[in-house]
């Protein structure tokens, strides 16, 4: 299950999975674009990136500082099955 | 208007020409207005409700507070590039008394209590001095590498450690 956490303003959209085995939470970027999406996914707390199609090394880099930022948020969101202010969209 | 990120339908986002403020952001549903509920963002990596026009409930205001805070660092950033902030985040004039009246009725009213990024450690006893974000300086000494400081400070939060800030001085940076 993916539940949404923030939409950047390049339309980036952020979401998260569930707590996994092993503590894992992976984290999606994907970005629309003309022939579809940009993406990428990370795996926390390891800070692993599991997939990166379209995305600039900069973007990755300030997605790792995003994610650094934002691990106890999504982390506890993972938790619940989501923010509950970002569902009630 | 440069916008931020979308939360849980809420727009966050800079209104230009207010740059001559400390750098906050609106919040707000619809269309954007500088009327929007507005929240300053502190020096201590932490937020605060200026006003609340956008009248949004009081759990929605917590979640969306929790969530600037936590993308304190590139609002920031993101201010100062686009709207050439030159002020820094918030800091506490402490001869004023408007700051800790506001925080304080929100604290009471709005049981909100704290707003601190997870990275916030509490202000040592020296707290009206200027900003000192926790023990960055005796951590930067530990670890010199530049990364390996950023690292080290951002999950080290013992939440049995935080101590609520007096009244009036929780915007001190």
């Amino acid at each position: 299950m993916l539940y949404p956490y923030i939409t950047l303003a390049d339309e980036t959209e952020i979401l998260h999975t569930d707590i996994k085995p092993n503590n894992v939470v992976e984290v999606h970027f994907e970005r629309p674009h003309e022939d579809g999406f940009d993406t990428a996914r990370c795996a926390l707390p390891s800070y692993t990136w599991i997939k990166r199609e379209g995305f600039a090394d900069s973007e990755i880099d300030f997605f790792n500082d995003f994610l650094h930022s934002n691990a106890h948020l999504i982390y506890r969101y993972a938790q619940t099955g989501g923010a509950d202010i970002a569902k009630s969209v | 208007m440069p916008s931020l990120f979308k939360y849980g339908g809420y727009l966050i986002y800079f209104w230009s020409n207010e740059n001559d403020e400390p750098i906050h952001v609106h919040v707000g549903k619809g269309k954007p207005s500088a009327n929007a509920t507005k929240i300053w963002l502190t020096n201590a990596g932490g937020c605060v409700v200026a006003h609340n026009k956008s009248e949004i409930p009081v759990q929605d205001l917590r979640d969306i507070m929790e969530m600037i805070a936590a993308q304190h660092f590139w609002i920031c950033v993101s201010g100062k590039n686009t709207l050439q902030w030159i002020g820094s985040s918030f800091t506490a004039n402490t001869t004023s008394t408007v700051y800790p009246v506001l925080f304080s009725f929100y604290r009471k009213v709005l049981s909100i209590r704290t707003f601190e990024h997870p990275a916030y450690v509490p202000p040592a006893p020296s707290f009206l001095h200027p900003l000192k974000r926790g023990n960055e300086g005796e951590q930067h000494a530990a670890n010199p590498s530049a990364n390996a400081h950023k690292d080290s400070h951002r999950f080290h939060w013992d939440p049995a450690g935080f101590q609520p800030v007096p009244d009036g001085f929780l915007l001190v940076s």
